[in-house]
């Protein structure tokens, strides 16, 4: 008998869990919500690890932001006038946004950033009014887009031309999840989720139940087109729907086409993508969406990325999807 | 041989119906986007402070410095908003546990929150 007990107090011991508990915090950082999940035993320490995260991501806010302390507004403000000495992180990110931008042909371009500006998306949240910017105005402003026209050297960074302005909105959340996602594993977090603005990151080696992520309709924010079911990945989505305006009815949208200045205009209204660098995911559905279905699903293939592509064509809404990313969808609601 | 005729009841098939039911209702939320919101919450930050949290039950109008929110139907809208392009207004109506609104220009965020841990809630949002 009493081996008994003995032996059922040491499975009850043995196949005790350790209760790991959802801790989350969300902020306002880098113009938008950034939200991190983490699973963790100790509430305090969890809390910690995010705290630092935030903290991390603070910095990264002001390196990369449009005030005048940045080191990306140093740049822009020395345009065609001298190279700026900037920290390892600008001149790694820069770089990388040179590489994403040869891999792409030119869809992605950290260079638009006079495009923006022009057609207000800088600082759009403070923005009162939007006007349309005149037809020769964004021909001169062609002639600052290029990447080409960006000089890197010993980390030094040269804007070839005056009025010239680099703008890491396409690729900086990529960038603020990939230094979440190293604190984060540094500190012992075996199953968190950071969504930065949209763009996730996820990871669970902890479980077996992977973490659900919703991708939304870009024309009807109530409903989803479906549900992922991911372990250790990225998911990146760019769309003309949460930085755009009305003019005389038409939606101008802040993902600008740099061989046009215009916002795109190839039907696209949406990509999502999985992929597992978080910084590529990031820069990569900013390209895809540039570079129209057909050179977007070219681009996908050659890279192994996973897609959901969303088009607009006479008010009526298509779905192209990559035949792998099925399995990673546990619901969908559409297509 | 004897032959045994078992009639049903009324009971039967209110047992049987119930047994039907049951996998339909359940397909039905688990491939649905439809949630239980009973212990639903709705929560307003501005500035990353939460200014308050309410039952979304509770219909209700609460207006702040530079914007009003709407509580009604178990569902919650931002209904006024003292920004340039009123994204957050156009976002309409929210009612599922982990959606939420997004006033850029005020700092605004709101969202709902359930206590309540269900098998196939959604973690996050890519939009």
């Amino acid at each position: 008998m009493k081996k008994q007990i003995l032996m059922y107090l040491c499975l009850v011991l043995f196949s005790c869990k350790k209760s790991y508990k959802e801790i989350a915090q969300t902020k306002f950082l880098m113009d938008t919500i950034c939200e991190i999940k983490i699973y963790c035993n100790d509430e305090n320490y969890g809390n910690n690890v995010i705290e630092k995260v935030f903290k991390k991501i603070e910095e990264i806010d002001k390196q990369f932001g449009y005030t005048f302390e940045s080191e990306i507004e140093k740049i822009n403000l020395a345009a065609g006038n001298k190279k700026v000495k900037v920290s390892s992180t600008t001149f790694e990110l820069i770089n990388k946004s040179i590489e994403v931008s040869k891999l792409t042909n030119g869809a992605f371009d950290i260079t638009t950033g006079i495009l923006s500006m022009l057609w207000g998306f800088e600082n759009f949240s403070k923005k009162t009014n939007f006007t349309l910017p005149k037809e020769d105005e964004i021909k001169k402003s062609l002639e600052l887009v290029g990447y080409e026209k960006i000089l890197l050297d010993k980390n030094t960074i040269f804007l070839k031309k005056p009025k010239m302005r680099i703008n890491l909105g396409g690729i900086a959340k990529g960038y603020a999840l990939k230094v979440a996602k190293d604190i984060l594993e540094e500190n012992k977090i075996n199953k968190f989720l950071i969504n930065f603005g949209g763009d996730i990151y996820v990871k669970n080696t902890q479980d077996n139940k992977p973490w659900r992520v919703a991708v939304q309709h870009p024309r009807d924010k109530q409903r989803y087109i479906c549900v992922l079911s991911l372990f250790s990945t990225a998911v990146a989505t760019s769309g003309d729907y949460e930085r755009y305006f009305f003019y005389n009815g038409k939606r101008y949208h802040h993902i600008f086409n740099p061989k046009t200045g215009y916002p795109t205009d190839n039907g696209i209204i949406s990509v999502t993508i999985i992929y597992d660098d978080p910084i590529l995911a990031d820069a990569l559905s900013t390209a895809m969406f540039v570079l129209g279905e057909k050179d977007a699903i070219s681009l996908a293939n050659k890279l192994n990325v996973e897609y959901i592509i969303v088009k607009e064509e006479n008010n009526k809404i298509k779905f192209l999807t990559s035949q792998k990313i099925k399995k990673f969808i546990s619901e969908k609601y559409f297509y | 041989m004897k032959s045994i005729s078992i009639k049903p009841t009324l009971f039967d098939f209110i047992v049987l119906f119930i047994f039907l039911l049951l996998p339909v209702t359940f397909s039905y939320f688990l491939y649905t986007n439809h949630y239980f919101i009973g212990t639903s919450f709705v929560e307003i930050y501005q500035n990353n402070n939460l200014l308050c949290k309410e039952p979304i039950s509770k219909n209700q109008e609460l207006k702040f410095h530079n914007f009003t929110v709407e509580i009604k139907d178990n569902k919650v809208r931002m209904k006024e908003s003292h920004c340039p392009y009123k994204i957050c207004v156009h976002t309409g109506w929210i009612s599922k546990p982990y959606q939420q609104i997004v006033c850029v220009p005020n700092r605004v965020l709101i969202k709902i929150t359930s206590e309540e841990k269900r098998f196939n809630k959604i973690d996050s949002v890519t939009y």
